[in-house]
This record gives structure tokens, C-alpha cells and sequence, in this order.
């Protein structure tokens, strides 16, 4: 199959990567993020991750954006894109709170574009001999990709499959109602009817882009569409580069040789102008012709290194088979928990959840020693404004909180402390309940990856219907 | 930025001492021995500025300071205003609550001018007269003067917020440093008489402002709060002053802090007005705010402006129940039953009718800022969507932490000892103010919480 697919997709990528390094150092993001907080959330299973110092964060940083250039230079690729990795997945996994799905996203692939053979054409690597021209890759490459992005998107979609999303039209219908002074989608936002139709076109969305994007006769159209909608997000919310992520990554649908077709196409707009103009000769074409299609036409120089059937072919197989089964059971694990995944969190990450809850929470530590001594402890006692948003919503995070509370109650001399909680939460505006069990002593509980039953189940009133606000402004 | 920097970061180290290195002189940390009733007479400790009694509780003072007749509204003066037409939309809209808002903050910065400027005046003459009398006066100018200001706590947004703030211009910590307040460092600018020069408006806040003058003027004993390894102790400096000398520099040193905080509260009127004749300077953000997101160029959004008003309303989480009333009653980084020395403001000790001054404050903003709540105010916004519901539950919480933090009567470091169940009372009264704030008023308003803002989303 054509590798120039792949080639677009590293050139972009890594450009993309890049660009949203230099984003947080240019916003000064990274001090507030990564370095200010004294205390840090850890993934399970990933505790041993060294934590960087504030100017090894710093370093990190621009070490990613140079790895993304070389990465779409394709310059000492694979190295270049496994390092890209494992600085990037670092920095991720310094602290939960910074968990995104699109950060998460992007480990992912680059991951994969590590794997693949994207380095081996239109690359630095190729031009300068370090690697054989490949101009073909295995089909097996394309489908990966195509399975990686489709389930993004998939269960995104089912993810709003539910009665908050498809019935009561919330979170979206407090979002709107805050942006109503936007210049001209504002006063749409206005419309009673404006959440719920949006909440159900971003459910379809999601739900069918994938097959429209598969099926020649509608890619075109659904690829504008895909632009539209990131477009849209992209305007409404502060979502980063995820939308550019997704634009990107949904080129993957394509035909393998999108991009040849596009310089062909290219070329015959420029043809045409040229004729017009009279300017060109037709020697200068035939040079474009066989630069453009060498890849084709010169196969004698390429290694196309035809598939041989072997142990190691069908190992990658394997290899493949199963990441795309766990890329389709991680998101589906909550299933094994029951309750509301909105509101215990229990498979949350990793499950491509994109913007489907509004929470709020007001948490407090309760802590006694054995005299009855009592402590009210504050979440800004130990986290950042930041950690605290996001602790607020998510039991595992809290219970972090709570043991490392117990340890620096120990490290003053207090060893035997309980620490409760009261954690009161508003998930998509309802009103407030209890998280967690008041009762629990934290210091009781370990963190892992059974059901949590000291997490309370999810309220079951419905959440409010907040209306629409038309803005003074947005008239002027 | 960089002073943003620093200054968060010394509150970082004085408010946080639980897992950080302590800062043994600062009034605010709980549980150390240099507060203020170490090494002398302390809060309510009975030597005498000028050897007897001092009818405003000059140092002798066994109650808790008056909360004078300060922040009512007819201390505001009435050309002092914002200069909106008049509304005329019933409706309520965003852009009209940003305007009352605006209205509201110039009335309490404006109220604040006036006693700041009477407290500048007062401590002038008894820099040129001491006497009891003097000082009587005085410290009932700069009770007047604190009560407007905590009752403009909850307006941090603007001009008065942090520089790192939309429109900030860092004049609150100007004018009222707490939660740093160093006795040490005071003592210290006593015997270099820093306050005489000119730097002295540049120095740290936690040697000048509201908060250094309720030592200065509150506090009659002779010895200090600093260290032994101090300068002025190692050295024998501050001895070598004597008893005299130490009250005289006081005198001057509240007299020039006083002046400093007078300047300030002109400068944030003159920050919030529209040029006029009586101030021709005026830099009208009250025009910022109303024009958010139709030409303001601080504010892209009205929502942004909004969110701005509404992280000060926050002022009532942090400041007030967790450091106001939670420290001094054990329930922060105290490790005995009560922290009475970490009160606010513990030499005049009138921390309660702070803490009700800030609630006033609070409700001027959230129910309206005309008397009894009328005007339009954050609950009208939630009528306005459908979460009346919301709304009253916020106003019923907030009629239950007022009277239960009245109810702690007097001094609040007598109370966390005596009375420790009204102390606990009032705590758990505002809490569930501030639960609601955290929760259902920041989702249904899609408000974010203060310095929440960076980086993405998804």
C-alpha cells in the first residue's frame, strides 16, 4: 500500500506535537501545571515514574517540540518518535489532574507512528541513506490507525447515551447559556431548542462519523463536516489542539495515496494556470510528473518488500489484533462496575469521556487522632486551584489526597490518624450529594482497581433545566 | 509578574506552614509562641500607651474593638458613583448585574476613602499631639476604616485584585496585607525608622497597611516579637530605644502607614471612576466592566467579567471560614485544643465584626448591595435561569451564618476557648454557604473557580 498516507500523517503529527508544546511554554503554562504543585496525584501502577524537576519539566518541554520537528522531518525517525513518547507520556504521567483524553490520544499515536515504518519515505532518514526507501507500507498500518481514530470518536458518542445528554440536553445546556454574548452563534445559543438539538447532532456526530468517513460516496462531505464540528468545539470550548488532533487523525479514512492525489490534483490546477499563462514548458511537467510519481513508477528503486507469511508477520498480527481489542474493552470497563460512570468515575479515563459532565465539588478532610483531636482539613492546604478542580470530581484522587494527608499527619508526630471525608459534589448542576461515605476512614481503603464501595452511588433526580439567557450584548 | 510571583509565594509559606519551613514571626501561623501576647502585654495585655487608661482601649483594651459606624450607606458619598444611566430593562441581563456590580464596588471603595482619609487625618494629629485622647481617636478612625474595608473584602476583582488578575492593579494588598502580618518586621522598621523614607511605600506589606496599625495603635507594651537571634535583640537595639522612644516611633510610623493606605484608597476610587472634575484622573473601569465583551479591553465576555466578580466572592471559602474561623479554632494547623493567637487582627480583636462586615459584603453581591439586599445581585442571575431554587437555598444559608457568627459575641479568642460550640456553630453555618458556592452556584452559572482557567480542556 501507498505510504503516503503515513508520511502525511508523521509530517503533521509531529508538527502538531510541537506546536502544542510551544503552546504551554508561550502561555507559561508549564510552572502552574507541572513544577507549582507540592503535591502530586500518580496513576496506578505508574508510582515508580520519576517525578522531573521544575527545570528538567522546563527541558522536557523543548525537547518535545524538537522531537516533533524531527519526528515530521523524519529524521532519525524511530528514535526520534520513541524518545517523542516517552517524553510526552512523562510529562503525563507527572500528575492525574493533567489528564486529557487528547494528551492521552497523542501518547497513543505516537506511539504507534514510532512502530511504523512513517520514517522510512520523504524523510531526512531515506535522504540521507540512514534507512532503506520504503515507499509502500503493510495495508495492516492503515487499518490500525483507521481503528485508533474510529473508537475515539465511537465511543465519544456512546458516551453521550445518556439521560443527562440526550433528555435534559445538560451539560451542554449550561455551556451555551454562558456564551450567549458570542459574537454570531451567540444568540443562537439563546434558543430553548438550541442545547438539545445540539447535544443530539454532537451524539450523531460522534456516533456515525466513522462509517461516513469509510464509505467513498460520503467521505468528502463527512470530512467537512469533521471540520466543521472541531471548528465549532474548537470556538466553544477551551479544548486545546484536540480538535486539530482530530482533523488531522481523521485523514486517515482517506484512500492511501490522498496525498499523491492531492499534489496530482495540484498540479493539474497549476497546469492549467500555466497553460494559461503560456509560461510553461512541457519538460518542466514531465520533471513534475516523474518527481511525483516516483513512488509509483519507480518501483525498481523502492524496496516494496512484498509481506512474507512467517512467525514475525504473525506476531505483529497479533501484536495488532490485541491493542485493538484493548483500545475496544478499556472504554467499556465501567460496565463492569455498574452505577454511573459520570459520577464514580469507575472507567473514566482512558474511555474517551470527552466533555459529557459539568462537576463541582466542595471537599473537606476531617482528620482526628486518638485523643479526639479534630482537623478540618481544606484541599488548598496541599493542592493547587488547579488539582483541586479536579480532585473534587474523583474518588481515587481523593483518596490520594486522603493517605497522603494521614502522612504528613504521621511525619509531625500524629501516626494515628483517621481521615475522613466530606465530599460534597454537583454533577451537571443538580444538587449537591455526598461522594464518598462520611463514615470511611481513608487510611482504611487502598487504591486499585476492584469496585470502590466506599464511593456512594449517584443521586437520581434529574439535573435542573436551566434557561436560556439571551445576552444584552449580543443585541447591541 | 514577578512581584505576583513572590508575593503568592510568601503566602504560600506563611499560610501553608503545615508541610513547609514555618515562618516563626508571623502573626497569622498558629500555634507558635511570637504572637501577639508573647514577650509582653499582648493583645489585650494592660500597659498603657500614656500610663493610664485610654478610653478607646489603648492598649489596655479587654473588648473586642468596635466596629465602629463604618460601611453603612451613608458613609457613601454620594458623587461618587460609576455615572450609568439609569436602568430602565426589567429583564435582568448579565450586562445589568455587571453594572450594579460596578455601581456596588465604587460605593464600598468610595465609603472606604472616607474613613481612610479620616484615619490619615487622626493619626497626623496625634503624630503632632500625642496623647490618650489622640490615640482614642485614632484607633476609633482606623476601626471605622477597617470595618469599610473588610466590607470590601469580597470586591477583590479589578483594580483591587492581584496584577496577574484581569484590571488588577494589586491595590487590596496595598491597603490591607492580611493574612501577612509580620510584628517582627514592625519592630524591626521601628528601630531603622524605615518609615521615614522614602522606600517605605515600596516595602513589604507585611510591615505597613490596615494590618500593621492594629499593632501599631493597639498594641501599648514595650517588648517584641522577634526572635532572640533578631537583629534588634542580638544587637540590643531595641533595648537600647527604651519604653519612650519606642511609643513616639509608633506614633510617627502609624501616622506615615496611615497616610500610605489613604493614598491607596484614592488611587482605587480614582482606578474605578470615569474622569470627572472631582477626578480628573479617573480611569472608569467601571466602563470596563459594563462594556465586557462589547469593547472592554479587559474582558473578552460578559462571562469572563463575571467570573471575575465571582472569584472574590470566594473570599467567604478561604479567608473567612478557613482562616478567619477555622485556625483560631483548631481546626487548621493547630495542634492544642484552640489557636486563639491566630485571630485576625489580634491586637484590637475585633474579629467578629470583621467577619460580619465580609459577610455584608458578600450578600451585597450576591443578593443585591442596597440595604436588605435590594438591587440586583448573583441571586437574580440564578432566578433569571431557573435555579430560584438555588438561590434561596444560598440566601437561607447565608441569613444562618450571620447570626451564628454574631452570636460568637465577644473577642474570637476568647470565644475559641470559652464558647468553643458557637465557634463551631458559625463554622459549620458558613460552610454550607460556601459548599453551595463551590458547587451548584459555579455548575449552573458555568462560573470557574478562581485560578482555574489555565490550560486546556477536554
Amino acid at each position: 500500500m501507498d505510504a503516503s498516507w503515513l508520511v502525511a500523517f508523521r509530517v503533521l503529527f509531529g508538527l502538531v506535537l510541537s506546536v502544542s508544546a510551544l503552546r504551554f511554554i508561550h502561555y507559561g503554562w508549564i510552572d502552574g501545571l507541572f513544577v507549582d504543585p507540592s503535591f502530586r496525584f500518580r496513576y496506578f501502577g505508574f508510582e515508580w515514574v520519576p517525578v522531573p524537576t521544575g527545570a528538567q519539566v522546563h527541558a522536557l518541554f523543548w525537547v518535545v517540540v524538537g522531537l516533533g520537528v524531527a519526528v515530521a522531518a523524519g529524521f532519525l525517525f524511530r528514535l526520534s518518535a520513541l524518545l517523542l513518547f516517552a517524553c510526552f507520556a512523562t510529562l503525563q504521567l507527572i500528575d492525574v489532574t493533567n489528564y486529557l483524553n487528547h494528551y492521552y490520544l497523542a501518547c497513543l499515536l505516537t506511539l504507534l507512528l514510532a512502530l511504523s515504518p512513517a520514517g522510512k519515505t520523504a524523510s531526512v532518514d531515506s535522504w540521507l541513506g540512514i534507512s532503506r526507501a520504503q515507499t509502500e507500507v503493510p495495508r495492516a498500518w492503515h487499518w490500525l490507525l483507521r481503528v485508533q481514530v474510529g473508537v475515539v470518536y465511537t465511543f465519544a458518542g456512546l458516551a453521550k447515551a445518556t439521560s443527562d445528554w440526550l433528555i435534559h440536553a445538560q451539560p451542554l445546556r449550561i455551556w451555551l447559556n454562558s456564551r450567549t454574548d458570542m459574537p454570531v452563534l451567540g444568540p443562537l445559543f439563546a434558543e430553548p431548542l438550541a442545547a438539545p438539538v445540539m447535544s443530539w447532532c454532537g451524539f450523531l456526530f460522534d456516533t456515525t462519523i466513522v462509517w461516513f468517513l469509510l464509505w467513498r460516496r460520503t467521505r468528502v462531505p463527512a470530512y467537512l463536516v469533521v471540520i466543521a464540528f472541531h471548528t465549532v468545539t474548537r470556538l466553544l470550548f477551551p479544548i486545546g489542539m484536540f480538535p486539530f488532533i482530530m482533523v488531522l487523525g481523521a485523514l486517515v479514512f482517506f484512500p492511501a495515496d490522498w496525498p499523491r492525489a492531492l499534489v496530482r490534483r495540484a498540479r493539474g490546477v497549476l497546469e492549467r494556470r500555466t497553460r494559461t499563462a503560456n509560461v510553461a514548458t512541457s519538460t518542466d511537467a514531465a520533471q513534475t510528473a516523474q518527481l511525483t510519481d516516483t513512488p509509483r513508477s519507480a518501483s525498481s528503486t523502492s524496496n516494496t518488500s512484498a509481506p512474507r507469511a512467517g512467525a514475525r508477520q504473525r506476531l505483529a498480527l497479533g501484536l495488532g489484533l490485541t491493542y485493538c481489542a484493548f483500545q475496544v474493552l478499556m472504554p467499556l470497563r465501567h460496565l463492569a462496575y455498574g452505577g454511573n460512570v459520570l459520577w464514580d468515575e469507575q472507567g473514566m479515563r482512558f474511555s474517551w469521556r470527552v466533555m459529557v459532565r459539568e462537576k463541582n465539588g466542595s471537599i473537606t478532610y476531617i482528620v482526628r487522632d486518638t485523643n479526639g483531636k479534630e482537623w478540618h482539613v481544606p484541599t488548598h492546604k496541599y493542592l493547587t486551584r488547579l488539582q483541586e478542580r479536579e480532585l473534587a470530581g474523583q474518588p481515587d484522587l481523593i483518596l490520594q489526597l486522603g493517605h497522603h494527608i494521614a502522612r504528613d499527619f504521621a511525619a509531625r508526630g500524629y501516626p494515628d490518624v483517621s481521615v475522613q471525608v466530606d465530599a460534597l459534589v454537583s454533577l451537571n448542576g443538580r444538587r449537591l450529594a455526598p461522594l464518598i461515605d462520611p463514615e470511611v476512614d481513608l487510611t482504611t481503603i487502598r487504591d486499585g482497581v476492584a469496585k470502590a464501595h466506599w464511593i456512594l452511588p449517584a443521586p437520581k433526580d434529574p439535573p435542573p433545566h436551566i434557561k436560556p439567557l439571551r445576552a444584552e450584548t449580543a443585541r447591541r | 509578574m514577578k512581584r505576583t510571583y513572590w508575593t503568592g509565594l510568601l503566602i504560600a509559606l506563611v499560610s501553608f506552614g503545615g508541610c513547609r519551613k514555618e515562618a516563626p514571626d508571623e502573626v497569622v501561623f498558629t500555634g507558635k509562641t511570637t504572637g501577639p501576647s508573647s514577650g509582653g502585654s499582648g493583645a489585650s495585655g494592660g500597659t498603657s500607651w500614656f500610663g493610664g487608661s485610654s478610653g478607646g482601649g489603648a492598649g489596655g483594651a479587654s473588648g473586642s474593638a468596635g466596629t465602629g459606624d463604618a460601611g453603612t450607606d451613608a458613609d457613601t458619598p454620594d458623587l461618587v458613583s460609576c455615572g450609568f444611566p439609569e436602568e430602565t430593562q426589567e429583564a435582568f441581563t448579565k450586562s445589568k448585574l455587571l453594572r450594579a456590580v460596578a455601581e456596588c464596588a465604587v460605593g464600598r471603595y468610595a465609603a472606604f476613602q472616607v474613613q481612610a482619609e479620616a484615619l490619615s487625618t487622626e493619626a497626623q494629629a496625634f503624630e503632632q499631639s500625642p496623647s490618650s485622647e489622640a490615640l482614642a481617636r485614632t484607633q476609633l478612625a482606623w476601626q471605622r476604616a477597617i470595618s469599610a474595608w473588610q466590607e470590601a473584602e469580597p470586591f477583590r476583582f479589578g483594580p483591587a485584585a492581584r496584577p496577574a488578575e484581569p484590571g488588577g492593579q494589586d491595590h487590596r494588598d496595598q491597603i490591607y496585607g492580611w493574612p501577612l502580618a509580620s510584628r517582627c518586621r514592625i519592630e524591626e522598621q521601628i528601630v531603622s525608622q524605615l518609615y521615614l523614607e522614602p522606600r517605605f511605600v515600596t516595602s513589604l506589606i507585611n510591615g505597613r497597611t490596615l494590618s500593621s496599625l492594629d499593632y501599631l495603635l493597639f498594641y501599648g507594651g514595650t517588648s517584641n516579637g522577634c526572635s532572640a537571634f533578631s537583629s534588634i535583640n542580638a544587637s540590643g537595639t531595641w533595648d537600647a530605644l527604651g519604653a519612650d522612644e519606642i511609643r513616639a516611633r509608633r506614633v510617627v510610623y502609624a501616622s506615615r502607614a496611615a497616610s500610605l493606605v489613604a493614598e491607596r484608597a484614592r488611587a482605587l476610587v480614582t482606578s474605578w471612576v470615569p474622569a470627572s472634575e472631582a477626578h480628573p484622573d479617573g480611569a472608569n473601569f467601571c466602563g470596563e466592566l459594563s462594556r465586557a465583551g462589547a469593547g472592554s479591553a479587559v474582558f473578552a465576555s460578559d462571562q469572563a467579567a463575571l467570573n471575575a466578580v465571582s472569584d472574590g466572592m470566594f473570599y467567604v471559602e478561604k479567608e473567612l471560614k478557613d482562616w478567619k474561623l477555622g485556625r483560631p479554632i483548631g481546626y487548621g494547623d493547630c495542634f492544642s485544643a484552640s489557636c486563639p493567637e491566630s485571630v485576625e487582627l489580634p491586637f484590637s480583636r475585633g474579629s467578629v465584626a470583621h467577619m460580619q462586615a465580609n459577610l455584608r459584603g458578600f450578600r451585597r453581591l450576591f443578593q443585591g448591595c442596597g440595604p436588605g439586599g435590594e438591587g440586583v445581585g448573583f441571586d437574580d442571575w440564578l432566578i433569571a435561569i431557573g435555579a430560584g431554587d438555588l438561590a434561596a437555598r444560598m440566601l437561607s444559608a447565608l441569613d444562618g451564618a450571620e447570626p451564628a457568627i454574631a452570636a460568637i459575641g465577644g473577642p474570637l479568642d476568647d470565644a475559641v476557648v470559652n464558647e468553643p460550640e458557637k465557634v463551631q456553630l458559625a463554622y459549620t453555618r458558613l460552610k454550607a454557604l460556601t459548599d453551595l458556592l463551590k458547587t451548584e452556584f459555579v455548575s449552573v452559572l458555568n462560573l470557574e473557580l478562581p485560578k482555574t482557567s489555565e490550560g486546556d480542556n477536554d
